[in-house]
């Protein structure tokens, strides 16, 4: 399985939830397989994806929240598990050893787990993936989605 | 000519003026704020236990990563911190808020501004009002404008979409 199947497996999985994809070729390959209003690309801010989507969560526990993070991305953040396992979100580390963004350069393996981590391997390799949006364009249609998600649930309440 | 009595802790050291009990400062922030989050410190020690929702970070940057996705929830959210976390602050400051221009406020303790505090608090110090400038954070000193440093902080991240910061000295509230 490459990152894109992956990605595609995921999405599918959770057609209703909140996804927050971790910057680099995570996010560049969501955008361009698997885009939808309730995507949430992170550009920058490596290390970072599972703690905004922690946040989110605790700000909208009717919410289903899901993080796609990659290896790199998951070593960098590693303080962040200690918030695991949080009800409601569901956190995946797509595994292929390398920081692939960036030239793939080989990077640590991760020698520990926590409740609430599913880890997917997936080979080395990428398709085609042009940059993503634009920061502005990415949040707004996103708290848009959002918005619209917090009607429908008050509308079926 | 105006003499201002020293105010000093328990061992005589010197201590800036008191502008608030830390219950009158954790009062304004929940006017302002609904989700709070941070790193502990000493100098807001009594203003943490006061503010809720809080959710207790590993580390700063993980904090502001966590006041990010709640401000996208629609929280209105507060970072409490000491500034020898603003190195650890920066990515997330500048790889999150600034670059989706989602504000939230930080409440920054300026430890090692005093002559007689610890060595390793002495150049964090020094540099904490120039690094929030460099890091494009406007900066409300609560000593110079009182509580109007929180409403005005408070504004400009949740209606400008800009992080602002109040600068809490030692003294400034009971610890």
């Amino acid at each position: 399985m490459n990152r894109a199947e992956a990605i595609l497996e995921i999405v599918a999985q959770h057609p209703d939830a909140a996804i927050v994809f971790s910057n680099g070729l995570t996010s560049r390959e969501a955008a361009h397989v698997a885009d939808r209003p309730g995507n949430l690309y992170l550009l920058h801010g490596m290390g970072e994806a599972l703690s905004v989507g922690v946040g989110l969560r605790l700000a909208r526990p009717e919410l289903e929240v899901v993080v796609v993070d990659g290896d790199g991305n998951a070593l960098m953040g590693l303080a962040g598990w200690s918030f695991l396992p949080v009800a409601g979100l569901h956190y995946y580390v797509l595994e292929n050893g390398t920081y692939e963004t960036t030239g793939a350069q080989p990077v640590a393996a991760l020698r520990v787990d926590a409740e609430g981590v599913r880890r997917v391997p997936i080979e080395a390799g990428t398709s085609k993936a042009p940059l993503p949006p634009a920061p502005e364009g990415i949040r707004e249609r996103f708290q848009a989605w959002l918005e619209r998600t917090a009607s429908e649930v008050q509308w079926t309440q | 000519m105006s003499v201002r009595a020293m105010r000093t802790d328990r061992l005589g050291r010197e201590l800036n003026p008191l502008v608030c009990e830390a219950r009158t400062l954790a009062s304004a922030l929940s006017e302002e704020c609904d989700w709070f989050t941070g790193v502990p410190d000493s100098v807001l020690c009594k203003v943490v236990p006061l503010v809720e929702p809080y959710a207790a970070a590993p580390s700063e940057n993980h904090a502001l990563g966590l006041a990010f996705g709640a401000r996208l929830g629609g929280k209105r959210p507060c970072l409490l911190i000491q500034n020898s976390g603003l190195g650890l602050l920066g990515d997330a400051l500048l790889g999150l808020c600034h670059l989706y221009g989602v504000g939230v406020l930080l409440v920054v303790a300026w430890r090692g501004e005093l002559a007689w505090e610890e060595p390793q608090h002495l150049r964090w110090g020094a540099i904490t009002p120039e690094l929030l400038r460099v890091y494009g954070v406007e900066t409300f000193d609560l000593e110079t404008e009182g509580l109007d440093a929180v409403r005005k902080a408070a504004r400009e991240a949740f209606e400008d979409g800009r992080t602002a910061c109040v600068l809490v000295r030692r003294g400034n509230v009971d610890e």
